[in-house]
């Protein structure tokens, strides 16, 4: 079985209300199987459970690559949800510790 | 964008020159994370735990050549800037700026000649703060968090910690005891419990500590602390908790 990082490599991030997912094909011959079967859909079923909506693909062809965005991120899906658990990749405070406003440790830094 | 314009002598209407000038800032702008400080291959490249800061020499029609200064860790490929081009955007065919709206869909590169990177370099900080948790002993914790791909949370997570404690002792700090623990794994019951496999793991917490015999500070580096590696990406802010004696420490470091 062949594992999705042997085909591909991911960086995600997130500003404001809005995540994003950018896979990138490992090779040309991946990136066009990429192209072809992953789909927006498929990203928003995936993530539905989080409480993410609607998600745009953005094709990146020069830079092999599939730019996807979530931006039904909300807030308050965010602070519920990342308690322990970022947007996107954004680990502003230590895991479980109740201290200081849960907004302030989402305040964007870049 | 500033210097560049100063430099150089654009107006706004430069917009082919602004728009090379703002890919330049938009992957200088995380730091280490242009030299794969955050990539998914970061287990994979030398010295994590010491990951260099990215230079990006602008020429005079916008384009620029990513590079980063000789003996420190990461690495600058070409998968390493295609990840930070992508990161934290949305359309990529319409990246907003306050000075000109950058399309990435047409962004080209090439491989140049390695070369000395001749830039100068400035003495770092001779102090930095990090906040951890005092308690009546000398020691100090900090939990970090680590999200790693499947079966590389740990890893990373661990690789994360011994760099940590690593360029903690470069920078001459001597502590009588050291502990890295990924919670989830075990690591507090270990002997106890079996240990679950570290590889079925999709997420773990980090927990970094160190117990010295002195009641000074503790130092730490004055450089760059790994804050841009997956795990490590910045020193934890651990604030006051109900019911638990502790308080923020800053640390300052030695010159």
């Amino acid at each position: 079985m062949t594992t999705l990082r042997a085909i591909a490599y991911a960086r995600s991030g997130d500003k404001g209300s809005s995540a994003n997912i950018a896979v990138f094909g490992r090779t040309p011959a991946n990136y066009a199987w990429l192209k072809q079967h992953l789909t927006a859909d498929q990203v928003e079923a995936w993530f539905k459970p989080l409480g993410v909506g609607a998600v745009v693909r953005y094709d990146v062809p020069n830079l092999e690559a599939l730019n996807f965005v979530c931006r039904a991120c909300s807030p308050a899906v965010a602070v519920a949800r990342c308690a322990s658990t970022p947007r996107a990749r954004r680990s502003a405070g230590p895991a479980g510790h109740a201290g200081g406003p849960a907004a302030g440790r989402f305040r964007s830094t870049d | 964008m500033g210097p560049c314009c100063a430099h150089f002598g654009w107006t706004a209407s430069d917009h082919d020159r602004l728009a090379g000038a703002t890919v330049a800032g938009h992957l200088l702008e995380c730091g280490a994370q242009a030299c794969g400080g955050f990539s998914t291959d970061w287990l994979d490249l030398p010295g994590s735990h010491d990951i260099g800061f990215p230079v990006a020499e602008v020429a005079a029609d916008g384009s620029c050549v990513l590079t980063k200064p000789a003996g420190t860790g990461g690495a600058v490929t070409v998968q390493t800037i295609k990840e930070q081009l992508l990161y934290e955007i949305g359309d990529p065919g319409n990246y907003l700026s306050p000075d000109v709206t950058v399309s990435f869909l047409t962004c080209a590169w090439s491989r140049p000649a390695p070369t000395a990177c001749g830039f100068p370099v400035r003495r770092p900080a001779t102090s930095v703060h990090l906040q951890g948790q005092r308690h009546l002993s000398p020691r100090l914790q900090g939990p970090w968090h680590a999200h790693g791909v499947r079966d590389q949370a740990v890893a990373k997570a661990r690789r994360a910690g011994e760099g940590v404690l690593r360029r903690l002792q470069e920078a001459g700090c001597n502590y009588r005891e050291t502990l890295v623990e990924c919670l989830g794994t075990g690591a507090s019951v270990g002997g106890i419990v079996r240990r679950v496999a570290e590889a079925d793991l999709i997420e773990t917490v980090l927990r970094i500590s160190v117990a010295a015999d002195t009641q000074d500070r503790s130092s730490v580096s004055p450089a760059r602390l790994p804050r841009s590696s997956p795990a490590g990406r910045r020193a934890s802010r651990v604030t006051r908790q109900a019911g638990r004696k502790s308080c923020p420490c800053s640390v300052t470091g030695r010159a």
